[in-house]
Parts: C-alpha cells; sequence; structure tokens
C-alpha cells in the first residue's frame, strides 16, 4: 500500500512537472546550452561513437557530452558557411533533417519529426539560433527522486530528475536526461528513466546524466528466498550480528540482510590456510604446516597464522610484487643490463617497505616526493616511467586515489566530476619536477637526478591560462616559488580526511583477498561506480587511517573478517552474489604464484636467467627485480607488462596458450623429470602407493585425498609399469586441476 | 688575481718513490733492475684492476694477488705511503708489508713491471684485525669471524658471501662496506640476520652506493651478515672490504670547513664516538676533547632500527703542508681544499674542508626575517637537515660591487643538491640565482660535473641584499649529513689543475718509452673569472727525460703535456712535478697540480677520482717517434723566407718529422690534433709510406683570442708483429707545439661565389676580400699556397694579387696543369701577406677548398 502511494505521488510530482515544463516552453525562449546541448546529448549526436568523439564525424565535431556548448553552437551554426541551419525554413535545416533521418544519415534516425526533442530544437532555430550568453542560466546540479530503493524482481521504478538552475529555477528535465544502468543484467533503464528489474538479484546504480551534471540512483534487488524458510537466514544474520561486532563485520551482515543473502559456511581450516598461505605470502603451504595447523586446537589460530605470514619475508614479496607492477617498475624495451640495477633497487625498497610495515602514507610520500639520484634514493626510480605530464597525473590518480582520469586530458570526464581544469591543475603539481644527468638508453635514462626546478607551467589546453598547482577536487596549494608542490600534494592526500587515499588503499586490499574490490574496478572510483558497501568501505578507511596507515594491520582485519573465511561454495542464497562478499570468489593463481607454487610442489627450483649478473638457486618469481626476466610461462599466465599503474593489466582470463603450457611446458617437464625433483623421490621411496598419494595431495592441494581420490590414485598407480611414469602423471594431473590452479 | 689566493699551498717538490715508496731515496739504477725493461722492445698498457685483498692491518704482513690486463713480468708494486713495502713472491703475488705506524685509510697502489707502472687501485690500511674471505666448501657453510675486525673479499656471478659473528646484548654494531669507494664494480647489498633467519637489517646505499648498517644488539648470541652484488653480478673486480665492528665511526663534521691556520672547535657526528672518548683524548694529546650531545640525538635514516648518531667536539687545526689524502675524492672536489681528520681510534679518516676566508657557522636563519647577517669575504657552514629547508643570509653590497657566490654540497660528500639565489631587501624579488655547475672538462674519464652552484653578481645599488640557500633534492625525510659551505667573496680569479695519464679510452699509467713520448692531460678547472693564459711546466725531471712547457690559452681548459724520454734515458720511475704559472706582474706565480686518475670507463660507472700523485716510468723502446714544429718558415717568391707569426685568421701550419727508430716505412702514418684549444677545428693528414715528412695545418678562427696555446699530435699506423705476418695497431704522440697569437692585421675571406672545383687544364677565378684591421695600412700580397710551399702548389697555379690602399678585395686566378692530380688539394688556402715597408710582417689566410676533376 505505501508502495502504491508512492508510485503514486512521483506519477503526479512528474506530471505536475511536466506541465510546468511545457509551459516554460510557451512561454520563455530555448537556451542553447540547457535546452538545446541537453537534447544533443540525449539523442547520442555528442557520444563518444558519434559527433563527439576526438575527429568528430563526416566533418561535424561537437565536444563531448556536450560539455563546450560555445564550440557546439560554433560547430551547429558557423561552420560549413551556416549550412546546418536554415532559420528561414528552420524544418529542412541540416540538423533536423538528419537527426530524423530525412536525409541519409550515418547514425541513422536519432528523433521522428514532431518529438519532444524535435521541436525544441527546430523552435530554437525559428528563434533565430540564440547563441548562449554569459548570463544565461546554467545546471549547476541534478537531483533525483528516489535516490535509492529496494526493489523486486520484475518490477518498475520511474525516476524523477529535477534540474537546478543558476538564477534559483529548477524544472523537471526526466525526458531530457541519459540514462545507464550499471548491472544491465539486474536491471535496465529507459530512455525516459524507467527502471526495470530483471530476473537476477543484486546492487545496482543508474547514473543519469544532464547538462553536465550527474547524479546516480542507487538500488538493491533482495533475494527472494525460494527453498529455504526467511527465518533460517534471518536466524543466521541475527547470530551473526550477535557475534561479530566489528563495524566490518556489521556492514557486511547489514548487506548481507538487506539483499536477503545467507552467507556460505565456513571454510574449514585447510582450505583457509592455503587461502591466506597464498593471498598473503604467495606460496602453497607444506604438508607440515597443513598438519600442524590442522591439528592445532587453539581458538586463535587464525589470528596467529596471519601473523606469522605477515612476518615472514615472502609476505613482502608477494606484495611487493605487486606494488612493483603498480608502480610500473618495468624494464622491458630496454637495455637489461643497464636498466636491471635501478629496478632491482626500486623492487628491493618497495619489499623491504614492506617488510618494515612502513605506514602507507610514509610510503606513497616518499615516492611522490621523490627526489636526488636514482641510483642511490630507490624511490625516485617511479620517476623513470613516469615522466611525462599524463604519466604524472594518471599514474597518481589511478594508483594512490583510485581514479581514471585520462578522460579529462581531452574533455571533461563523461562520467565522472572531472574537469580538464581538474587534470591540468593536478599536472601542475608536477610541472617543476626537473631532471638532470644519468644517460640515455634504448627508450629511457636512468641515473637522472630528480630535483625541483626553478620553473615550470602548465596552460589550460583550451584558454591557454596558467594552472594553478591543486589537489583533485581539492583546493589550490598555497605555494612560495621555493615550496615543492608535490609535497602538498603528500599531505593533501594522507590527510586522516582525504576522501580518495585511504578507501583507495583498503579497496585495492580487500580486492587483493576477495577477488573483488567493494569498489570495482577497485581503480575506477566514480559517482557512476558506487562501492557496493559504502558502509564497508567507510569502516575499512577509517580502521585504516586510525591504525596510522599500518598496512599489516589492515590486512589482518580483512583476514580476520568473516567473508574472507566463508566457503567459496555457494548455497542457495548466494549462488547469484558476486558483490557482497557471501562467499569467497575463487580466482586462479597469479603467474607467479602458481609457477613458484609447481616448483615448491615438485621441489625443483626454476632458474631464471637474471642479467646482468646470475639469479642465484631458488630465487622465486615473486622476488624477480622486474618483468623482464625472460620466462614465458610467467607471460603465458599474464604477467602484466607495467605500461600502466592499471593492475588491470594483470590478466587471469582463461587461453589456450595456458592449456597449452600445462600440457607440454618444457619446464613443468624438466621439473618432472628433474632427478632430485619430487616425483623422482616418490619413485625411489619405499612407501606405499596410499602413503605416497596422501603426501601428494597434501603437498599439493592442502588437505587429504578422500576415499574415491584415494582409490583412484591408488588404483592408478598400481596400473602402471612405470613407476617413475606414474607419479609423474599422477602429479601433472593434478598440476592440472582446478583446486590447484586455484585460490579458493 | 689574489697571488696568495692562488698560491693556495707552497709549492713543494713533488716526491719520488722507488719499489719501496719512502724507505729508499732515489736510486735510477735500482730502477733499472727491477723493471727489467730493457729486454721489451714495445710496451703494451698495464691495467691493474684489483688487488686482492684490498685490505691490510697496519703492523702485518698480507698477501695479495694483483690482476688486469698487461700485467707482465712484474717486479715490484708502489704506494703513495711509505709504510707500505711491496715483496714479490710469485707471478702476481706478493707480500705487502704494513708499517704498524701507518694512518688507516685509502692508498693507491700500481704495480711495476716489464710494460712500466700500471694504472692505479685503491688498497686499504686498516687497524682492525684483517681477514680473507673464505670460500666455502659446502654451499651452506658460513665464515665465523670475530666481531671488529676487517674482512675482504670477492663476489662472483650469484654470489652471496655470509659471515657469521657472536655479538653480545648492547653491542652497537657497525656493518660497512666499502666497494664503490675503493674502486670496485660490486654494488654491493647488505643484511643483517640472526641466528633463526630473521632480517633484521637491510641497506643498499649511504655512502653514496656503499652499504652501511647499524644496530642495536638486541640479545647475545649469533648473528649472520650477508652481502651480494644488487644484480647478482661479479667477477674479479668486484671486490670488497667489510668493516663488522663496535668501534667509533665518524661519519660528518659541523663545520665541514675550518678556517686555515687558525683551531676551530668542529662537532663530529656519528656512531659509537663516545665509546671512543678516552682513546680520542689520549690520541689528539690536546685535553679538551669534549664528548656533547647537541640537543636530542639525531634520528638516523636507515630502516629497521639504527644507532642514532652522537657527537662530539674535537679542536682542528689544518696541517701547515700538504698530507696523504687517505679518503677518496672525486674529481669534482678539486677545488676543495682540504685534509684526512683522524678521531680517536676510529678506523676511518674524514675529509675536513679548508678555508681562506673566515669561517661562520649558521644559526636559526630559516626565513627571510632572520636571515643572519654575514661580511664579504665569508664562508657559512651550515645544515639544510630537513627537506625543505631553506637558509637565509643578509649581505650589504654596494652599487656595483662584483661579488662571487659558491656552494660546496656534492664535492664534500653532502647527500645535497644546492641552489642559491639573492632576492631583494625584503627577500621576495629574486634578483639572481645559481645552478649547477655542469661543466664537465672531464669528460668520461675525469667526470668533473657536479650539482654545486657558483655565480657572480654585480649588486644594482647600495643596499642590504638576502641570500637564500636550499636543497633541491631535499624530499620529505630529514638528513643530518646535509651540511654545506656557502662562500661569499669578491671575484678573485682562480684555477685549479689537474693532470691524469692522457688519451687512453681505459686506465693506465705515464709510461715513457725511451726514445718515445707519453702525453699527459692536463685539466684547468677555471674559477671566479679565470680566463687568461697558464703556463704548466715540469720539473724534477730525470736525466734524460724531458717536457717542453705547455700553455692553455685565455678560457682553455684542456691541454696536452708531452714527455720525451731519450733514446739512451735510463729505466726509471718518478712522480710527476708539475707546477702552473700565470702572469701577475711582474712576476710569475707556481703551484703544484693536483693529479687524477680514471678508473672505470664507459656509461654508467665511467669514474675517476683525485690521487695524491702521478707516477711516471720509463720503460720500453719506442719504435716511431714524431716530431712536429708549427714554426716552421715560408719560403715566398717574393718576400723570401718568411718567420711565422700566427694571428686569428691565419692559418698553423705544423711539419711533421717522423724517426722510424725500427724502421719500417711501408705503411703510411695518419695524423690528428691532439688538446686543440675548443675554438680550433680538428683536422687530419697523412703521411705517406716511404715518406718521412708532412703537414697538418689547423685555421685559427677570427674569434680565437689572442694569447699562446699548445697542442699536440697523434699519429696511428701500423706495425708488423715480429714472427708473424699479421699488423698491429701504433699510436705515438708528437711533442707539443705551443704558439703565440697576435692580434692580426687583416683577415682575408673567401668569396662565397668562388669556384670549388677546377678541371685539368683550366683557369678559375677565385675573388676573395682582405679587410685590413688594427690599424694596419700597408699592402696585402694574396698567392695560392699549401703548407711548405707557395704559389705553384701541386701542380696548381696562382697568380697573386696585391692590393694597397683601401682595396679590400682582389682575384686570383688559379691554373690547373693537365697533369695536376686529381682531388682535394690538402690544406689549400689564399695565404696573404701583410707588407710593411717593404718587409712582409703579417699573415693571414683562408682554407680554399678546391676539388681537381676530369
Amino acid at each position: 500500500m505505501i508502495r502504491h502511494c508512492r508510485i503514486t505521488l512521483i506519477v503526479f510530482a512528474a506530471m505536475s512537472a511536466g506541465n510546468t515544463f511545457a509551459c516554460a516552453e510557451e512561454s520563455s525562449r530555448i537556451r542553447f546550452t540547457t535546452d538545446v546541448v541537453p537534447v544533443l546529448t540525449k539523442l547520442g549526436c555528442n557520444s563518444g561513437g558519434c559527433h563527439g568523439k576526438a575527429t568528430g564525424q563526416n566533418g561535424f565535431k561537437l565536444s563531448l557530452l556536450g560539455f563546450e556548448p560555445e564550440f557546439d553552437y560554433r560547430a551547429i551554426v558557423k561552420e560549413s558557411r551556416g549550412r546546418r541551419i536554415l532559420p528561414a525554413a528552420p524544418e529542412r535545416s541540416l540538423v533536423l533533417v538528419k537527426a530524423t533521418n530525412q536525409k541519409p544519415h550515418g547514425g541513422g534516425q536519432r528523433t521522428r519529426v514532431g518529438s519532444e526533442e524535435y521541436k525544441i530544437l527546430r523552435r530554437w532555430i525559428a528563434d533565430g539560433v540564440v547563441a548562449p550568453a554569459a548570463d544565461d542560466p546554467v545546471v549547476e546540479r541534478i537531483t533525483m527522486s528516489p535516490r535509492e530503493q529496494v526493489m523486486e524482481n520484475r518490477t518498475s521504478e520511474a525516476l524523477l530528475v529535477t534540474a537546478h538552475f543558476s538564477d534559483g529555477t529548477s524544472r523537471d528535465v526526466t525526458r531530457q536526461a541519459v540514462y545507464e544502468s550499471n548491472e544491465p543484467e539486474i536491471a535496465s533503464v529507459q530512455s525516459n528513466g524507467l527502471v526495470r528489474t530483471h530476473d537476477r538479484t543484486g546492487l545496482f546504480s543508474v547514473m543519469v546524466r544532464y547538462g553536465g551534471s550527474i547524479a546516480t540512483f542507487h538500488a538493491a534487488v533482495p533475494l527472494q528466498a525460494t527453498g529455504q524458510p526467511q527465518s533460517e537466514t534471518e536466524a543466521t544474520l541475527n547470530y551473526l550480528e550477535q557475534n561479530l561486532t566489528s563495524p566490518v563485520e556489521q556492514s557486511l551482515i547489514r548487506q548481507w540482510r538487506r539483499l536477503g543473502i545467507t552467507p556460505s559456511e565456513p571454510a574449514d581450516d585447510a582450505t583457509f590456510l592455503r587461502r591466506v598461505s597464498v593471498d598473503i605470502c604467495g606460496t602453497l603451504p607444506t604438508r607440515k604446516e597443513v598438519e600442524d595447523y590442522v591439528d592445532d586446537t587453539d581458538t586463535e589460530k587464525r589470528n596467529r597464522l596471519i601473523d606469522r605470514l605477515l612476518d615472514r619475508p615472502e609476505y613482502a614479496s608477494n606484495f611487493g610484487l605487486k606494488w612493483a607492477d603498480v608502480l610500473r617498475n618495468r624494464g622491458s624495451g630496454y637495455a637489461t643490463g643497464k636498466q636491471r640495477p635501478g629496478t632491482a633497487l626500486f623492487s628491493s625498497w618497495i619489499r623491504d617497505s614492506l617488510a618494515a610495515n612502513k605506514p602507507y602514507d610514509q610510503f606513497v610520500a616518499e615516492i611522490i616526493t621523490a627526489s636526488g639520484n636514482q641510483n642511490e634514493n630507490p624511490p625516485a626510480i617511479w620517476y623513470r616511467q613516469v615522466r611525462t605530464q599524463p604519466d604524472y597525473v594518471e599514474s597518481v590518480a589511478q594508483a594512490f586515489l583510485g581514479v581514471r582520469i585520462q578522460c579529462a586530458q581531452c574533455h571533461h570526464h563523461p562520467f565522472d566530476r572531472w574537469s580538464q581544469a581538474d587534470y591540468y591543475g593536478l599536472a601542475a603539481v608536477f610541472s617543476r619536477v626537473g631532471r638532470k644527468g644519468g644517460f640515455a638508453d634504448a627508450e629511457v635514462p636512468t641515473n637522472e637526478v630528480i630535483y625541483l626546478k626553478d620553473r615550470g607551467e602548465v596552460l589550460h589546453p583550451r584558454n591557454g591560462r596558467l594552472m594553478r598547482p591543486k589537489a583533485l577536487g581539492g583546493p589550490e596549494f598555497q605555494l612560495t616559488r621555493y615550496d615543492d608542490p608535490r609535497r602538498s600534494l603528500a599531505q593533501w592526500m594522507v590527510a586522516p580526511d582525504n576522501p580518495f587515499f585511504a578507501r583507495t588503499m583498503v579497496n585495492r586490499t580487500w580486492a587483493h583477498f576477495h577477488g573483488r574490490g567493494i569498489i570495482h574496478p577497485i581503480d575506477d572510483a566514480r559517482d557512476s561506480n558506487p562501492p557496493t558497501n559504502p558502509e564497508l568501505l567507510d569502516a575499512l578507511a577509517a580502521e585504516f587511517v586510525t591504525s596510522g596507515y599500518d598496512i599489516k594491520h589492515l590486512i589482518r582485519v580483512i583476514c580476520n573478517s568473516y567473508s574472507y573465511g566463508l566457503k567459496a561454495t555457494p548455497n542457495d542464497l548466494n549462488g547469484d552474489d558476486s558483490q557482497t562478499f557471501a562467499r569467497f570468489y575463487p580466482r586462479r593463481l597469479s603467474a607467479e604464484v602458481l609457477l613458484d607454487g609447481i616448483s615448491q610442489v615438485l621441489d625443483v627450483p626454476t632458474q631464471f636467467a637474471g642479467g646482468p649478473g646470475s639469479l642465484p638457486p631458488g630465487t622465486r618469481a615473486i622476488d624477480l627485480p622486474d618483468e623482464n626476466v625472460p620466462v614465458s610461462f610467467l607471460d603465458v599466465f599474464g604477467r602484466p607488462a607495467r605500461t600502466s599503474s592499471c593492475e588491470c593489466e594483470r590478466v587471469d582470463a582463461p587461453s589456450l596458450a595456458q592449456a597449452l603450457t600445462l600440457i607440454n611446458s618444457a619446464e613443468i617437464q624438466r621439473k618432472l623429470t628433474a632427478e632430485t625433483g619430487y616425483a623422482a623421490q616418490l619413485a625411489a621411496n619405499e612407501r606405499t602407493h596410499v602413503e605416497n598419494s596422501t603426501d601428494i595431495f597434501l603437498r599439493l592441494l592442502g588437505r587429504e585425498p578422500d576415499r574415491m581420490e584415494l582409490q583412484a590414485g591408488t588404483d592408478f598407480l598400481k596400473s602402471a609399469e612405470d613407476r617413475g611414469e606414474a607419479y609423474r602423471s599422477l602429479l601433472w594431473s593434478l598440476l592440472a586441476t582446478n583446486e590447484f590452479l586455484f585460490n579458493h | 688575481m689574489s697571488h696568495a689566493a692562488f698560491i693556495g699551498s707552497v709549492s713543494q717538490p713533488r716526491r719520488r718513490f722507488f719499489l719501496r715508496a719512502g724507505a729508499v731515496p732515489l736510486i735510477w739504477p735500482v730502477l733499472a733492475v727491477l723493471l727489467y725493461c730493457s729486454i721489451c722492445s714495445r710496451a703494451s698498457a698495464q691495467q691493474l684492476d684489483s688487488v686482492f685483498p684490498v685490505s691490510a692491518q697496519a703492523g702485518t704482513s698480507t698477501s695479495i694477488v694483483f690482476a688486469g690486463s698487461g700485467l707482465e713480468n712484474l717486479s715490484s708494486a708502489r704506494c703513495n705511503s711509505p709504510g707500505l713495502i711491496f715483496r714479490k713472491t710469485k707471478d702476481n703475488a706478493f707480500l705487502v708489508d704494513v708499517a704498524a705506524d701507518t694512518l688507516p685509510g685509502l692508498y693507491d697502489v700500481q704495480t711495476i713491471g716489464s710494460n712500466g707502472v700500471s694504472s692505479v687501485r685503491t688498497f686499504c690500511v686498516t687497524r682492525q684485525p684483517h681477514i680473507v674471505e673464505q670460500e666455502p666448501t659446502e654451499p651452506q657453510t658460513i665464515q665465523s669471524v670475530a666481531l671488529n675486525c676487517v674482512i675482504s673479499g670477492r663476489i662472483t656471478k650469484g654470489d652471496v658471501d655470509s659471515y657469521r659473528f657472536r655479538a653480545t646484548k648492547g653491542d652497537r654494531l657497525i656493518i660497512e662496506c666499502w666497494a664503490d669507494r675503493v674502486d670496485s664494480s660490486l654494488r654491493a647489498m647488505l643484511e643483517l640476520f640472526d641466528n633463526d633467519g630473521r632480517r633484521l637489517a637491510v641497506n643498499r646505499g649511504f655512502f653514496g652506493v656503499d652499504p652501511v648498517i647499524t644496530y642495536a644488539i638486541p640479545a647475545d648470541g649469533d648473528y649472520i651478515v650477508k652481502l651480494h652484488d644488487l644484480v647478482y653480478s661479479g667477477g674479479d673486480s668486484h671486490f670488497y672490504r667489510l668493516d663488522v665492528g663496535t668501534g667509533p665511526r665518524v661519519v660528518f663534521s659541523v663545520p665541514p670547513v675550518v678556517e686555515r691556520g687558525r683551531t676551530t672547535d668542529v662537532t663530529l657526528y656519528g656512531w659509537n664516538l663516545h665509546t671512543s672518548e678516552s682513546n680520542a683524548a689520549r690520541e689528539t694529546g690536546a685535553g679538551r676533547v669534549q664528548t656533547a650531545s647537541s640537543g636530542p640525538p639525531l634520528k638516523g635514516v636507515q630502516a629497521g632500527r639504527p644507532l642514532s648518531y652522537e657527537s662530539t667536539i674535537v679542536p682542528v687545526t689544518a696541517p701547515a703542508s700538504p698530507t696523504t689524502l687517505r679518503v677518496l675524492r672525486s674529481p669534482a672536489s678539486l677545488a676543495v681544499a682540504g685534509f684526512p681528520h683522524d678521531f680517536g681510534r676510529a678506523d676511518v679518516p674524514i675529509q675536513i674542508s679548508v678555508s681562506d676566508i673566515p669561517v661562520v657557522l649558521e644559526y636559526d636563519n630559516h626565513s627571510s626575517r632572520t636571515a643572519q647577517v654575514i661580511e664579504v669575504p665569508t664562508e657559512v657552514a651550515g645544515q639544510l637537515t630537513r627537506g625543505n629547508e631553506r637558509d637565509w643570509y643578509a649581505i650589504d653590497a654596494r652599487s656595483g660591487e662584483v661579488l662571487y657566490f659558491e656552494a660546496f654540497g656534492q664535492r664534500i660528500d653532502s647527500p645535497v643538491d644546492l641552489d642559491i639565489s639573492i632576492l631583494d631587501a625584503r627577500g621576495e624579488v629574486e634578483l639572481a640565482a645559481f645552478h649547477d655547475d655542469v661543466d664537465n672538462i672531464g669528460g668520461l674519464r675525469f667526470p668533473s660535473s657536479h650539482l654545486d652552484p657558483a655565480g657572480r653578481w654585480v649588486a644594482p645599488a647600495d643596499g642590504r641584499y638576502m641570500v637564500t640557500i636550499r636543497n633541491l633534492i631535499g624530499s620529505i625525510a630529514g638528513d643530518p649529513r646535509r651540511v654545506y659551505r656557502l662562500s661569499v667573496r669578491r671575484e678573485e680569479p682562480d684555477a685549479d689543475l689537474v693532470a691524469i695519464a692522457g688519451q687512453s679510452a681505459s686506465p693506465v699509467g705515464v709510461n715513457v718509452p725511451r726514445g718515445g713520448r707519453a702525453v699527459v692531460d692536463v685539466m684547468a678547472f677555471r674559477r671566479r673569472g679565470m680566463n687568461r693564459s697558464l703556463r704548466v711546466s715540469a720539473r724534477n725531471l730525470p736525466p734524460g727525460v724531458t717536457c717542453s712547457d705547455i700553455r692553455l690559452g685565455p678560457n682553455v681548459t684542456n691541454a696536452p703535456l708531452v714527455l720525451t724520454a731519450d733514446a739512451g734515458a735510463d729505466t726509471v720511475i718518478t712522480t710527476l712535478d708539475l707546477l702552473c704559472h700565470v702572469d701577475a706582474g711582474a712576476a710569475a706565480i707556481g703551484r703544484p697540480l693536483q693529479y687524477g686518475t680514471m678508473i672505470r670507463s664507459g656509461l654508467p660507472t665511467g669514474s675517476g677520482r683525485l690521487m695524491d700523485e702521478l707516477p711516471v716510468a720509463v720503460a720500453g723502446n719506442a719504435r716511431l717517434r714524431i716530431t712536429a714544429d708549427g714554426h716552421e718558415p715560408r719560403q715566398h717568391q717574393l718576400y723570401g723566407e718568411l718567420k711565422v707569426r700566427h694571428s686569428p685568421g691565419g692559418i698553423l701550419d705544423v711539419a711533421v718529422r717522423v724517426d722510424r727508430i725500427a724502421a719500417e716505412d711501408k705503411v703510411s702514418i695518419s695524423l690528428v690534433g691532439v688538446g686543440l684549444p675548443p675554438l680550433i677545428v680538428n683536422q687530419t693528414a697523412t703521411i705517406p709510406a716511404g715518406r718521412d715528412k708532412g703537414y697538418i695545418s689547423f685555421y685559427l678562427p677570427h674569434s680565437l683570442p689572442v694569447g699562446t696555446y699548445s697542442l699536440a699530435l697523434r699519429a696511428d699506423t701500423k706495425f708488423p708483429i715480429s714472427g708473424t705476418d699479421k699488423m698491429e695497431d701504433v699510436t705515438v704522440y708528437s711533442n707539443t707545439v705551443t704558439f703565440e697569437v697576435h692580434p692580426p692585421a687583416f683577415r682575408i675571406d673567401l668569396d662565397l661565389t668562388a669556384p670549388r672545383k677546377i678541371k685539368r687544364g683550366e683557369i678559375v677565378k677565385v675573388g676573395y676580400a682582405a679587410r685590413r684591421m688594427n690599424g694596419f695600412i700597408g699592402k696585402i700580397h694574396t698567392e695560392l699556397a699549401a703548407p711548405g710551399t707557395v704559389t705553384d702548389v701541386g701542380r696548381l697555379r696562382g697568380r697573386g694579387v696585391s692590393s694597397t690602399g683601401q682595396a679590400e678585395s682582389g682575384t686570383i686566378q688559379i691554373i690547373a696543369n693537365e697533369d695536376a692530380e686529381l682531388g682535394m688539394h690538402p690544406f689549400l688556402r689564399l695565404y696573404g701577406v701583410g707588407v710593411l715597408e717593404d718587409e712582409a710582417l703579417y699573415h693571414g689566410s683562408c682554407f680554399l677548398p678546391m676539388e681537381i676533376v676530369e
């Protein structure tokens, strides 16, 4: 009943607003900025795939999504000798006959004669194509009603969008606004703002754009309990709520309750041990570790395990590898012998910082403000790959602020609030980064001295205005001529109330352990890509800041979270879930961890060609100085080239090459057939097949075989004539299983 | 120029050494036996790559092995300390006896063999017990050492060296690796582990790229230090010295500079200084050593649990006479006069600079409002501990006053990149800014550029001005090692000169073959407006060895100095003793040169350093000798024999005589200039096979300042390798050619439309301009000429033209004989003589690029 009333009210409000608009249409003149441009946006004329792209379309170029009305006015009215407009006979204007497809139009029919959009355009032409004036009202913001909603499957919700103008007026622009759903499988949205949910459950949001402003509608489609009694879910969640009191756990439980989701069962000890060992240390647990942990009856054993893992050098190696990707510690494409000392120095510095648990704010500030000789000051090596204006802006924004701001280099960001002024204001922070000394390698100089130049300026590309250094979305920095703007940026970034910094790190870390960020992708935070659980993100960020940006503390919090300890197996009440962490999301081991894992279980280390020296025997893939150590296995399994700060460069998608590598890899063959390797040890020992099979399962999969597996394994081993070949085959088979290849 | 400033230190004869350096007086015949070089007919370069072990304890004998190339028939070795005596045991193996009173520090060692003296490598003398790395027989074996020792080791490819030692709770441990600072190619990485394998500390660079770990030992037990190359590279040249101890280590001092002739209280900062308090008092004998913690302990910059800096105040007086360096000094620190200072029982001296103007300490002066007023001249010693710190000073200057600002940071091993700005009295308007002095006159062989700023400033009006100094590479971390010197003084021209073994792409020693020559590169680091000609002379040369004075003309920074040995010269080793002279009124002031060496070649590791002395050996016999003459008279058909008088807009003809000592004349000889003043374009010439004379000519551009210059020639040819049918490359150098450039009387410029080709049998007309200069109004007679001949040039003939009065142009007819040699005629020119009262006094020429074609 309540819901029914609400819809009625909304419809009434929309009708009222429509009337207001109609009246306004009758009484007021059409303004180019606030009336015509939104129509062009609505019709898709100024989209990136049409006339809004950088080169325009067939000689007609508009600003992307209408962020530059003056430019658009000139393009429509002035260019091509004004042939696109015919005030004497408005309906014969090219913009109208093309849009209605009365004349051949590459973009097809965008509207029809007599439509609302048609009328606006026609009237603007008939009124004399009035140019945008300085005192024209502009859209200050748009609001939406409702802003968030819980919806059921296969229902609809009408959105009402209101634009608020600089002259104090406001009006309904629901029909003129543009809508986009971020989860079309859960809900789609029509051009009139009507949201329709489908069969899937989960969270979704709808981005609404009008006149350069953006608003977002957030909604949840809870699971409709089918087989399981609702009370059982409630009971489970109540129990959890009473026993898990931290803000992190509470926010998770609230989300599950909101969506009617029941989390999966907690994972068993062996599974958790393997999972957390891989995630923290990039290393499989040994048989002894498995047995010791499973046999341990201490209720605090998970905490102690996590602490132990965080103290191991492999923790620093594993996360050092991750940060080396993000920080683009790249050796590829250059004279390796000359670049490697730098990459080795930088990767070592990253690992040391992590091992010493250097506070994250200090870690980042040391990189951002790095100066001095790259041969002596490792964080300055970050500036070896990051050396151009786009590199500075985009690397900082993406790596540390979780923002993809690339679009704003050329135009206003289409899905976010970032303008070119934001982009070049941040670029100005780095305008005085000077370089001297060093020597030129094939492409990139090395051993440079990074220093603060006397001068350096950045101009706005459109208006030529001198840009003052400013934070992203923050204030201009107050600087004297001798101040390094990078220090101000670092101070702004690491301030406890910074809206991006801590949230980006906790989101990145959460994604590392859960396989998906609370904001996903992790480095694409924007209004139109909201966190799936804002409370959770805020709780983690607050915990992180309060701890003094203690990375190990953050990892402890995440690894001890209830969601991280869940089984990967879905139940009936979370099978659709891919957003709320109601179960563990399995993912393939990363390339380096997989190779090291194979080396470990087969007891044959990989021999890396280090150059210019020789990497010592036993060097692990997660310890390699850069991505340019030639190992085809790593490339096949998604080792990134480190050409950007995006973690998305590391590919975990399956490929045919991966399958072929598992079948034909000479490296795996070498490890299987090594004289001193595990396979040879199995062949040579005098233990029974049952004992050996148990050992194999514990070693490879971190668990004992079940009865059927044991039977199948021993049967196979008994059937083989060659004991060595039998064990090699069994090992090979298990290496190719998803259970081995995945962290689950 | 101030005489006192230029003289600096009193010139003194350089020491000479024999094989037992300092212990035996100069006895030339002894060397003849020791060098065993008379059997050698040709000397190849000796390159000493390593001395292993690289350290020895004072008062002990240590076995060492020399490695390198060309180290044939080694007979001995030499060092710049008399306390080190080398005794050959076998091949390249020696025993070095280190006298007990030898001070700790770094010394220079060179081998002596049939090829003469080698390039130089560092050798360390320590007070601590010395241990040599034992390669483990089992991979997991770790060598045990006692705490407080010095280890010499070497890293092979992929190698990780480990040492186990026992320490006691409370020990204040310092582990310091010396690699780059002792001429090693190793880029060392240090790690400290406890006995359970837990890593306690790591470092990859503290003294430049050499690492240090300091650590307060938390519990009794065994600890392990591991060392490897950053990229797991290795080899003979990857040696190291590793200090593992709890003794005192001074890191830096405040002030880093003391005034010459005055005793100054200097605060030393470092680790474990207090534990050596009594030792320090006893060592210095001053009885007023104070131990003070100047404020709260300074925070170290190491990860993990490093030691905090301690400080101690000691009185320091600069020694009256030059002392052995004993510390590493980079080429850029040439302008930094200094001396090593030993603190108590510390095993490592530190370098303290000396200034000849008053030195003051900075005080709280971090804003323009609290600027510290300083007089001129003054040298301020300060610190920029915080990354964004700025120090402010105020000076009072008169309108037109010329002041010279110079800061020292990188050159005194401080981790800073300094920048100086001069502002108005309110500190708001920047009037001048001085940045890096990037002039690298030593090139890849002796890289001399640095990050320290210097500059000249003229006060625009009477009044007060602000001077601010800051560090451009401060980052966000503080570091108390960031000390600096800021010198504000009048513009008193000065120059520091250095000599290094010359003209080789790899490190070499200076070896003069009997009957031949060797080149030493002389570099002048001019400062504070010094632009005058400099003269360099050698003294105390052994019998049979000569060296002509050379001149570095106005603003010239590089020139070759050539040593020549008679064919009968004794085999000998001495040290070069060079003086620089600059005209200063009636008297010429002389000051000893400093000496340097190349350490490694190429990028990115190319490096050089200063050293105490430059040994020179007479070794081997020359097979070829060339003699250059830049003053050969010219025969003119109208004016007879003409004396050469060089001036801008003229051509320097260098006549080259070839003496083939090992008679071999079937191969041509290529000539090229060496050490040319920067404005003179180099040329090449060839002396064909079978000839013993040739020419090479250089155009002296109009912009060449009047002055005296020196250059030399390099001759490249091939000689057969005896017993084979193969040839080997041979390079020799000429004597230096010194020539004075006078003001020109006229200049000749070729017409832009002049023909560039002439056919056999053809006549062409070549227009030119002859502009009189400097008041000359006499006749100019112009002819076609080439080196050694005028008018009739290789079957090209010119018809001379005279111009008198105000005539400033002319045309020469050139006739090519039918049998004229095809191609470009080398160094063809229009040659004008200026005639005054029928006497041809002046000369002016320009090259005529004319090709003879069919």
